[in-house]
């Protein structure tokens, strides 16, 4: 009996080991959008690797010219870059990402090797909590969130706390969002649901007070000078006043939005968790619904849509690659994209269509002319 | 069956983590202490029946051993066997229909632990697919990941302690049913490596994970000394053994009462660790 015994416990030993290996932990991967400058399209592969590529003259090939890190570009052997999730920011000749865990790196836009930190270092020390999001660059100064609800500005050109941010600013709840920065005022979106626009000159508040939602907004972005879109995961999008903070739209979605979205005009466009692609049209406040939602047939939208030519074109986490018609909402083709991994990441609208980075750092073109997807070849990147 | 898995046990399991959490002033570390005991309270019916079969097969060992050493038809000693559970009452795979009802629920306790730690951005994405459409989960996430100073995503040197001492304190209020000594060796041993195993696996895991098998544990234990009682510390069991019926004389070594007596251990008078087999079996009436 007691050898029965045992033969049970190995038995739910195994079954524990196999159901936790079916359950795992979902580790950081990043969901940072490629970025084009002129011929030099920059990849976030790989846990957070970075390539500056050369795209070729057809759009339809890449090739990298340096990756960080790599066996001769060093980083910090202990705290490596494993996810990133904000755009890079290209500015000064210079290349800033911000990782979850390794802190934030100012790289030189030829070479990819660290202006800061030194060469095989990382300035995570400094930071409290992990970046959940990207950064916002204004007047010199790059301005980042963390899970622990830390607000840090710190110097481009030497990556030291900038005058008036030697400490970082204090909040309730974490910041995943990437801080958006407009003007001299700096906007923050919290995970208990909280929208702040701060001065950036003294810290002190543009707003009367904090736009209050009932669910974590894990994303903020600026349609323009005047509106900011703040999707939450209590299924709402709100837009919002830049300069007052007053709720222009409050438009419900049936699922959790987690998005950029796409603006051509008066017209808004995004997706949300339960495979709906909304069109509103947000010349009126409220906001109205151009047409029914689009449906990607329940696969998740994570990734922002991207509009070419009237075309709607949403990654999805299938991934299958799906075209709308910008005007109705039919959707004219759905293309899977096999064994690439997921979509997360933003789609780039370049060369007439848009490219689509996926978890497997594979890079597919979306060409709305003939619906159609096909894959770029990228050499050099780390997969 | 894995759709099913996750509709019927798995989701339901992270919700209710979810809402405790609510409940619990938004701090997630409460609510994996709350979840664990309140799913191994509700389950204990399961464990009750698991762990009282055990100590009626701990009652009849005496005899089984009797019967081993009479017969050596491996067919009659079958058949010998078969009768005394029957005059016993007590069926030797009564565990195990226990046992493996509550295999699904113990991974689901422990995924879902796993599902609503926040250890990364796409960690609450995949989330989204677990919680229900009510706004009062929604608006909790995601959920707190620091309890008492400990970051619940990542793993804690203290946390990997306490899962080797509680494992260790787990087995050690659980009974051995065998009277064999070879097999209450391997016991012994297994009673070393297990907690070993499992604080070297808290190594790996976040300490969220770590917390849930520590109360897990201490509810074990709990239930361990309900039933078994513990001897150490002079507790007896609260749940009673109904005892087997006497056996026939001429194979009863030792009075019914004696082996029956809601007795946790498995030393009795006639057999234990300190005695060799031949002292045992020269004591033994013939």
């Amino acid at each position: 009996m007691t050898r029965l015994r045992l033969a049970g416990a190995a038995l739910l030993a195994a079954v524990a080991l196999l159901a936790a290996s079916c359950i795992s932990v979902t580790n950081p991967e990043g969901w940072a959008p490629p970025v084009l400058d002129g011929t030099s399209l920059y990849l976030t592969t790989d846990h957070g690797h970075i390539s500056r590529t050369t795209l070729a003259d057809d759009g339809r090939s890449a090739a990298a010219r340096w990756t960080f890190p790599d066996k001769d570009i060093k980083a910090d052997d202990k705290i490596r870059p494993n996810a990133a999730y904000g755009p890079p920011i290209l500015a000064d000749g210079r290349v800033y990402y911000a990782t979850y865990e390794a802190g934030v790196f100012a790289l030189d836009a030829e070479t990819g090797r660290p202006a800061w930190p030194e060469e095989g270092k990382t300035n995570a020390g400094n930071i409290r909590g992990n970046i959940a999001g990207g950064l916002a660059y204004a007047s010199g100064i790059l301005f980042f969130g963390t899970t622990e609800g830390r607000l840090y500005g710190w110097n481009a050109s030497n990556g030291a706390p900038a005058q008036g941010w030697e400490t970082p600013l204090v909040f309730d709840s974490g910041i995943w969002a990437t801080p958006v920065a407009l003007g001299g005022t700096l906007y923050v979106a919290t995970m208990n649901g909280e929208v702040h626009a701060i001065r950036i000159s003294d810290r002190s508040p543009a707003w009367p007070e904090p736009f209050k939602a009932t669910g974590a907004i894990p994303d903020l972005v600026a349609l323009d000078d005047a509106r900011l879109f703040v999707p939450s995961i209590n299924r709402h999008v709100y837009l919002l006043d830049a300069q007052t903070g007053q709720v222009l739209t409050d438009f419900r979605a049936r699922d959790w939005v987690w998005t950029a979205p796409a603006l051509q005009g008066t017209r808004l466009y995004f997706g949300d968790f339960g495979g709906n692609v909304y069109g509103l049209d947000i010349s009126t406040s409220p906001a109205t619904e151009l047409w029914p939602p689009a449906s990607t047939e329940g696969h998740r939208v994570k990734a922002a849509p991207v509009i070419v030519d009237d075309v709607l074109i949403v990654a999805d986490r299938g991934p299958v690659v799906t075209f709308i018609d910008a005007n109705t909402g039919e959707v004219l083709n759905r293309v899977p994209i096999d064994g690439a991994g997921t979509v997360r990441a933003n789609p780039l609208a370049a060369n007439g269509g848009a490219y689509i980075l996926t978890t497997n750092a594979r890079l597919f073109f979306a060409n709305p002319q003939n619906r159609s997807v096909v894959e770029v070849p990228v050499t050099g990147v780390k997969r | 069956m894995g759709e099913f898995f996750t509709f019927a046990l798995l989701n339901p399991m992270v919700n209710l983590l979810v809402l405790l959490n609510n409940l619990l002033f938004g701090s997630f570390g409460l609510a994996i202490i709350a979840f664990t005991i309140l799913v191994r309270v509700v389950t204990f019916p399961l464990t009750y029946r698991q762990l009282h079969v055990t100590r009626q097969m701990q009652a009849v060992q005496p005899r089984i051993q009797e019967i081993n050493k009479k017969y050596s038809d491996p067919k009659r000693r079958q058949e010998e066997m078969m009768k005394l559970y029957r005059e016993a009452g007590v069926n030797p795979l009564g565990c195990l229909g226990p046992m493996l009802i509550q295999f699904p629920i113990l991974i689901a306790l422990y995924s879902a632990v796993r599902i609503v730690l926040p250890n990364s951005p796409e960690a609450l994405e995949k989330l989204s697919s677990h919680v229900y459409d009510w706004s009062y989960l929604q608006h909790a996430l995601p959920m707190q990941e620091f309890f008492l100073g400990m970051d619940l995503r990542h793993p804690n040197l203290l946390m990997v302690v306490l899962v080797g001492v509680t494992t260790w304190a787990q087995s050690k209020t659980t009974v051995t049913v065998s009277t064999d000594e070879r097999v209450r060796q391997q016991q012994a041993m297994m009673n070393v490596m297990l907690p070993l195993m499992f604080a070297f696996f808290a190594l790996q895991f976040p300490s969220g994970v770590s917390l849930y098998w520590v109360v897990n544990s201490i509810v074990g234990i709990g239930f361990n000394i309900l039933i078994y009682g513990f001897k150490p510390l002079g507790i007896e069991p609260f749940f009673k053994v109904r005892a087997p019926e006497p056996a026939p004389a001429a194979a009863e070594p030792v009075p019914a009462a004696a082996a029956v007596s809601s007795a946790p251990e498995s030393r009795t008078p006639t057999h234990g660790p300190g005695r060799s087999k031949r002292q045992n079996r020269r004591r033994r009436p013939q």
